[in-house]
Order: C-alpha cells, then sequence, then structure tokens
C-alpha cells in the first residue's frame, strides 16, 4: 500500500437508505481533486439579480398593487407615483434585475439543447442586444411618461 | 489500436432532447421542483414581453391608459393574475431554495425543502387568490 492520499469516490447509494441520502461529513479534511470545467459564472450574476428581484418585486407588487384601492393606478396616480425619485430607482431597478435574470435564465436552457459553443456565444449577443433593448425602450417610455422627454 | 478506441456515439438530436423533458420516468422531487422552476420561468419571460406591450399604451396618455383598466379589473384578468401571482411566488422560493443548497443548507433533506417550497407556495397563492378573485 502506498502513502499517497486516495480521493473519496463515489461508490453509489449504500443499501437501507432513503433516495437523498447525503454521507455525513468526515471528520477530518481530504484533499480530492476537482475536475477543470469552464463553467464561468453567470450563475452567480444570475443568482445575484435573483436575490435583487426578490427585494424589488416586493416593492413593486406592494407599491403598485396591494397599497392601492382596486389593485390598479390611474395614468395621473402613475405619473404621480413614478415622479418620486424613490420610486423612480425601484422601478428602474427592477427593470434591470429582471432583464439580466430573465436573460441569463433563458440562456441557461438554451446551454441544454445548444452544443456549438459558437452557437451559444450568437445566441448569448442576442439575448443580451435584446435586453439592452428593452432596456433603452423602458427608459425612454418612463421619461416620457414622467414629461422629461 | 482499434479496439482500445471508444466507439463515437452520435448526439442526441434536437427534438429527443426536448422530448427527454416531458419523460416522467426516474425523476425524483428536485426534478419536479427544476422543471416546475423552467416552466415559470418562461411563463415569466412571455408576461415580462407582454407587459412592456402593454405598458407602451402609457405614452398615449390618460385617455390610452384608463380605457384598459377596466379591462384589467375584469375577471379573466384577475385569474390570469392570480395565475402570474403563482409563477412568481413559485419561481422566487424555489430560487431561494436552490440558493441556500448552493451555499450548503438545507442539502441533507433536499426532498423535504421541495416538499415546503411547493406547500408555502400554494397557502401564499392561496392567500392571493382570497383576496384577488374573492
Amino acid at each position: 500500500m502506498s502513502g499517497s492520499p486516495v480521493p473519496r469516490r463515489f461508490l453509489g447509494r449504500p443499501e437501507g437508505v432513503r433516495p437523498g441520502y447525503v454521507p455525513a461529513p468526515l471528520d477530518r479534511p481530504v484533499s480530492v481533486p476537482r475536475p477543470r470545467v469552464r463553467t464561468g459564472r453567470l450563475w452567480l450574476v444570475q443568482a445575484i439579480a435573483g436575490g435583487l428581484l426578490v427585494v424589488f418585486l416586493g416593492v413593486h407588487l406592494v407599491a403598485q398593487h396591494f397599497l392601492v384601492p382596486g389593485g390598479l393606478r390611474s395614468f395621473d396616480d402613475v405619473v404621480a407615483y413614478l415622479r418620486q425619485p424613490i420610486a423612480l430607482v425601484a422601478e428602474i431597478g427592477l427593470l434591470a434585475s429582471v432583464l439580466v435574470h430573465a436573460g441569463l435564465g433563458f440562456r441557461a436552457t438554451l446551454v441544454d439543447v445548444i452544443r456549438d459553443p459558437a452557437r451559444l456565444r450568437r445566441a448569448t449577443w442576442i439575448i443580451a442586444a435584446i435586453g439592452v433593448g428593452i432596456f433603452a425602450y423602458a427608459i425612454w417610455l418612463t421619461g416620457v411618461i414622467i414629461g422629461a422627454v | 489500436m482499434s479496439a482500445t478506441t471508444p466507439p463515437r456515439l452520435r448526439a442526441p438530436s434536437l427534438l429527443r432532447r426536448l422530448a427527454y423533458w416531458l419523460e416522467p420516468r426516474w425523476r425524483d422531487p428536485g426534478w419536479l421542483a427544476f422543471a416546475l422552476n423552467r416552466f415559470a420561468g418562461y411563463i415569466l419571460i412571455g408576461y415580462l414581453l407582454a407587459h412592456m406591450v402593454v405598458l407602451s399604451r402609457l405614452a398615449a396618455g390618460p385617455a390610452g391608459w384608463n380605457s384598459l383598466l377596466d379591462l384589467f379589473g375584469s375577471t379573466p384578468f384577475l385569474v390570469g393574475d392570480t395565475l402570474l401571482i403563482a409563477a412568481v411566488v413559485f419561481h422566487g422560493l424555489n430560487g431561494l431554495r436552490v440558493a441556500a443548497f448552493t451555499a450548503g443548507w438545507g442539502v441533507r433533506h433536499p426532498n423535504a425543502w421541495v416538499a415546503v417550497v411547493l406547500a408555502v407556495s400554494v397557502a401564499l397563492v392561496g392567500l392571493a387568490a382570497w383576496e384577488i378573485l374573492l
């Protein structure tokens, strides 16, 4: 027997345990070589955008619908709401986070069906362009609504 | 030499890869949550695009927007709003579950957490439906 450390391998679910079984942690640290993969960090960007989305969407739903009698604002109420700086920041933050989260989420579904890296890269740029276009359109529309454009 | 060379496997077709999503066998609760999460995500992307189109009516001024309020308050639209809230609530809670698992929290009881997400989603959507429809 050589003295070199042996990586702990997954040898299958032990007998008599339920599905979803997770082995107990080792009582001492074991160095296991990790595979080198090029996954990038877009999942982390999507997760951060998702966290921001929970906050901004919560504010949006409460302020725009649940606190409003009847659940819908009239045109004058919409304009008055958007002219408040904090509300404007919250709505633009919601727009940016939802576009980032949705764009990366849609791209993640394409990863499962597009195998060619070049095609996936092209699809990523198309999604990014659509997101930037929607963001620019929404900013212009907001400016028109509040009378700044 | 050729005896040790593994045979080249043909990549499954796009249709077969898409059909894989409809295959219910060999699945666990985590897959159910994953598939529902994607389905809800597609619904939310569709709603996002439709929402941007509808909001463009605000550029037409009060006449363009206020005429839509009666339509948005009709029963079919309110039922649609409730289904939309179901997608938002499940997608959001499941996203928090995935983030927690990524951080190593709750991984010892993955199936139980899927059940918790589903149960809390049903409860919150029930409350929203009570508020919106009744």
